[in-house]
């Protein structure tokens, strides 16, 4: 091995090896310079976007804060224990509070005692039930004490991995005070107009007093000897004063309403026997004029259902009254329709359709308005106050109904409401209920005693009991009636409830206390309709009461309920039973049309006997004249008349004659027939007005138990 | 494989054997490189081989023999080239712990290039280590110079096991235990 060459080939190597380590290291060099070129470029981008994005973000913020700082609205936001976590400049302005005293506090440091539980409890809700949004309104006490009203709105957001409360909140206290002094205007409005009504109330009340006086001595004076002249005087002073009387009910009836002290007096009642009565009445009523009342009943009325009889009974007869009223000719109908039947609830409609004036649609609301018509013209036509719709639409509405109204002008109107009834289930019993009984007063009965200040209320009674043959004291006050009940007996005593020295209540409950009358019927004669009086009366030791005005009718009943009695041996009764009609009559026919209502009987006896001799003497010119088409008419005419009154053969021969004289019209074949039919209707005339006279003495005495 | 590789190997040879046997070794074996070899460069794995075979015939010393000495031989260029890995490992077993998920990471970012074998430990308890070195290279005897001069280094004396996964080598695994 030459050394040199080895030592030669070792420098080579070592000469190549640094070209080659400095050539890699060139390269490594250039790589880095380019490398670092490459980072600066991308660094000088990286700070620019860094740069545009602090500027962006920094615009933005102060564009939010901007808006939230200039806010109206108070903007907040609460962690979950109820502790601010942030609030706008807002709040301070309004309550005067830093956002140093709000952030860290608890929102009930802020809020009246009185409000604490009401705001706590909404915020749990919000929390706990995460509606999507709620708005509370309560009060917040600034700085300085005073009471702030804020409207807010709130939601649960996410911040984070927590959630927090973020409110909106305005303040609504210039808000509030203007619905506080709403609120207020409404009570004093409202107060006023109840004082109105009381006042009503009291006047009427005031004026029926003594009328009740008027109408009462009407009565009694008619029962005196008068002469012709007298009578008729006595008929219109009793006509105006029921006039009178109406209005001042009604003007009653509608303060009472308004002033809310009118209550449904619930009882069980048969609407089928309501809507039947009022449709005889009317028919009664409207015998002069061609209008015929018809009642419609649809659906199942057996039994008793609970609800204000009076007050139905008052709303369809002046739903009915009114009908007739615009009606000239053609039909009333009166219908009750069941519409459901839900367990023991019961829906009702009742209509009153007619083929009147009608109404223009525009005149509707009108009409229920209290002393409104829907003309003048229909005022100085048809006449009345214009307070039969208000009232009836009021009484609608407090037994939850509502008067609805379908018209068209010449056509008809018609007039309907719903309500609401419990059924009883309570089958209704046949109209044997009444029992028929005339009634004298026993004269082992102890005396009755009148407690009474008003001189003319005193002759009133007086008066009656002495025609039914009954002992009595007056007393003029409380005081006085004491005294006599210490050494007197009674059988009954009527008492007044105001009255100077001792009131009725005060009386009763000394009467009540010791001596010979513990025991007795005691009756408040009362004036007022309200059942809260009537109840205090009963709880006073009255055992009943009778309301003022009463007619003779109704103090007899109370009489008769309380006192001895035995039937009535009378000579009207020695003659004809009641109840046992004329045999030369149709009783069965009789029965069936009137049942037991002999008042409506009576006015059809009356009826009849008042027109039937005018038709005949028309018959007569017309036979006379050898008139045949008037013959026809007339028979067609008078021919269902002679039904009603139980003479269903004088029906039967007269449509003879009118089908007679339409056929032939031979007038010897006509005269004939008439003259037959004649002599029967003179024959049996008066057996009608022996009839009218029983049914009238009966009507007079007869007692409904 | 990375050039100071080679420059230190040949820097052993020429120290235990003079120059005159690191020429031989060149001139016996066919070098794509002629064996000038530079530490920032990269060459074929192959010519190590070729190197260490002719040393091996020369000397007469075994390939396992001759890797455990270089692997010796380079402990101490890493610790006068790298000494942050030493001071950041208070302990040997700490220091051997961190070479795959530390030091061969730092590696990897001064040379992407670089191909460097596993090391995957096992603490058996405070005084025993498993690892298992795997790489196509199979110079586990390599390793375990580096190994035995580690412990060396931090002044500990263990014993260590070594045992083959693989028949050829590619996965061998050391158990280092600590004398109690």
């Amino acid at each position: 091995m030459d050394p040199v060459k080895i030592l030669e080939r070792k420098l080579e190597r070592a000469i190549l090896a640094r070209k080659q380590a400095e050539q890699i290291l060139e390269e490594k060099a250039l790589e880095l310079y380019n490398a670092n070129q490459e980072l600066k470029i991308l660094n000088d981008s990286l700070e620019h976007q860094i740069n545009d994005r602090t500027t962006q973000l920094k615009e933005s913020e102060s564009k939010y804060r901007l808006i939230v700082e200039n806010a109206t609205e108070i903007i907040f936001k609460m962690n979950q224990k109820g502790n601010f976590t942030y609030v706008n400049n807002v709040a301070e302005k309004l309550f005067g509070y830093s956002e140093k005293d709000i952030i860290g506090s608890h929102f009930s440091a802020f809020i009246p005692d009185d409000h604490k539980k009401e705001v706590f409890d909404f915020y749990l809700k919000v929390r706990d039930e995460s509606e999507e949004e709620t708005y509370l309104r309560f009060p917040v006490e600034a700085k300085n004490g005073d009471i702030h009203w804020i409207g807010q709105n709130v939601r649960l957001i996410k911040e984070g991995e927590e959630k927090v409360f973020f409110a909106i909140a305005r303040e609504i206290t210039p808000l509030i005070e203007s619905e506080r002094k709403l609120v207020k205007a409404r009570e004093v409005a409202e107060k006023a107009q109840k004082a109105e009504s009381l006042f009503l109330a009291n006047m009427s009340h005031e004026i029926r007093t003594p009328l009740n006086a008027i109408v009462g001595m009407s009565h009694l004076l008619g029962d005196t000897n008068i002469t012709k002249d007298q009578e008729e005087m006595l008929e219109i002073l009793q006509s105006s004063s029921t006039v009178l009387q109406e209005l001042i009910s009604d003007i009653l009836d509608l303060s009472k309403i308004d002033a809310g002290k009118l209550e449904q007096n619930i009882k069980e009642i048969d609407l089928r026997s309501i809507i039947t009565k009022i449709t005889r009445t009317f028919q009664v009523k409207l015998d002069n004029k061609p209008v015929h009342v018809e009642s419609e009943i649809k659906g199942d009325f057996a039994t008793y259902l609970l609800g204000d009889g009076g007050m139905i009974n008052q709303i369809m007869i002046n739903l009915v009254g009114n009908s007739t009223k615009f009606t000239k000719d053609g039909f009333v109908y009166i219908r009750l329709i069941e519409l459901d039947k839900i367990d023991n609830k019961r829906r009702v409609r009742f209509e009153v359709e007619d083929t009147g004036i009608g109404i223009a649609q525009e005149k509707v609301d009108l009409i229920f308005k209290e002393f409104k018509q829907a003309s003048s013209e229909i005022k100085d036509s048809y006449g009345g106050t214009g307070l039969g719709l208000a009232i009836t639409k009021k009484l609608i509405d407090l037994q939850g109904g509502e008067i609805q109204v379908e018209s068209e002008i010449g056509k008809g109107t018609k007039m309907f409401f719903e309500l609401e009834f419990e059924d009883t289930q309570k089958a209704i019993l046949s109209k044997k209920e009444y029992e028929l009984k005339a009634i004298e007063f026993s004269s082992k009965n102890d005396p009755v005693l009148v407690v009474e200040d008003n001189i003319l209320n005193q002759k009133y009674i007086s008066s009656l009991l002495k025609k039914w043959n009954l002992k009595y004291l007056i007393a003029d006050n409380g005081e006085i009636a004491t005294d006599l009940c210490k050494q007197y007996k009674f059988g009954i005593i009527f008492m007044d409830l105001q009255m100077p020295v001792m009131n009725g209540f005060e009386a009763a409950e000394e009467i009540r206390k010791s001596g010979l009358n513990t025991a007795s019927t005691i009756i408040a004669l009362t004036a007022s309709t309200l059942l809260t009086k009537k109840n205090k009366a009963l709880e006073n030791g009255m055992t009943d009461f009778l309301s003022k005005p009463f007619n003779p009718n109704q103090l007899h009943r109370v009489l008769s309920t309380y006192l001895e009695t035995h039937e009535a041996n009378l000579e009207v009764s020695a003659q004809t039973e009641i109840g046992e009609l004329s045999e030369a009559l149709d009783t069965v026919y009789l029965k069936e049309v009137y049942e037991d209502d002999y008042e409506y009987m009576a006015d059809m006896f009356d009826t009849f006997l008042k027109i039937t001799p005018d038709e005949f003497s028309k018959l007569h010119d017309a036979l006379d004249n050898a008139d045949i088409v008037q013959v026809a008419s007339v028979a067609h005419k008078i021919k269902p008349t002679f039904q009603m009154v139980g003479l269903p053969q004088l029906t039967e021969q007269m449509t003879n004659l009118e089908k007679l004289a339409k056929a032939s019209g031979n007038i010897h074949q006509l005269r004939k027939l008439e003259s037959s039919l004649y002599k029967d209707y003179i024959a049996l005339k008066p057996v009608l007005i022996k009839q009218l006279e029983n049914l009238n003495c009966w009507n007079n005495l007869l007692v409904k138990s | 494989m990375k050039g100071i590789v080679f420059t230190e190997f040949l820097e052993m040879v020429e120290g235990e054997y003079g120059y005159d046997m690191v020429d031989a070794i060149i001139n016996k074996s066919d070098l794509p490189s002629g064996g000038v070899y530079t530490a920032v460069g990269t060459y074929a794995f192959s010519e190590m081989g070729m190197l260490l075979h002719n040393l091996s015939v020369d000397t007469e010393l075994s390939m396992p023999q001759l890797l455990n000495t270089f692997g010796k031989y380079l402990f101490y260029t890493f610790v006068k080239n790298y000494p942050g890995f030493f001071e950041a490992a208070p302990d040997a077993f700490k220091f051997l712990e961190s070479i795959e998920d530390y030091i061969h990471v730092e590696v990897k970012k001064l040379y992407p290039d670089a191909e460097l074998p596993t090391f995957d430990t096992t603490r058996i308890d405070d005084n025993k280590l498993e690892m298992i070195y795997k790489s196509e290279r199979r110079m586990a005897d390599f390793a375990e110079g580096l190994i035995e001069k580690t412990l060396e280094h931090y002044g500990e004396v263990a014993t260590i096991a070594k045992e083959n996964i693989t028949e050829n080598g590619t996965e061998v695994k050391f158990t280092i235990a600590k004398a109690i």
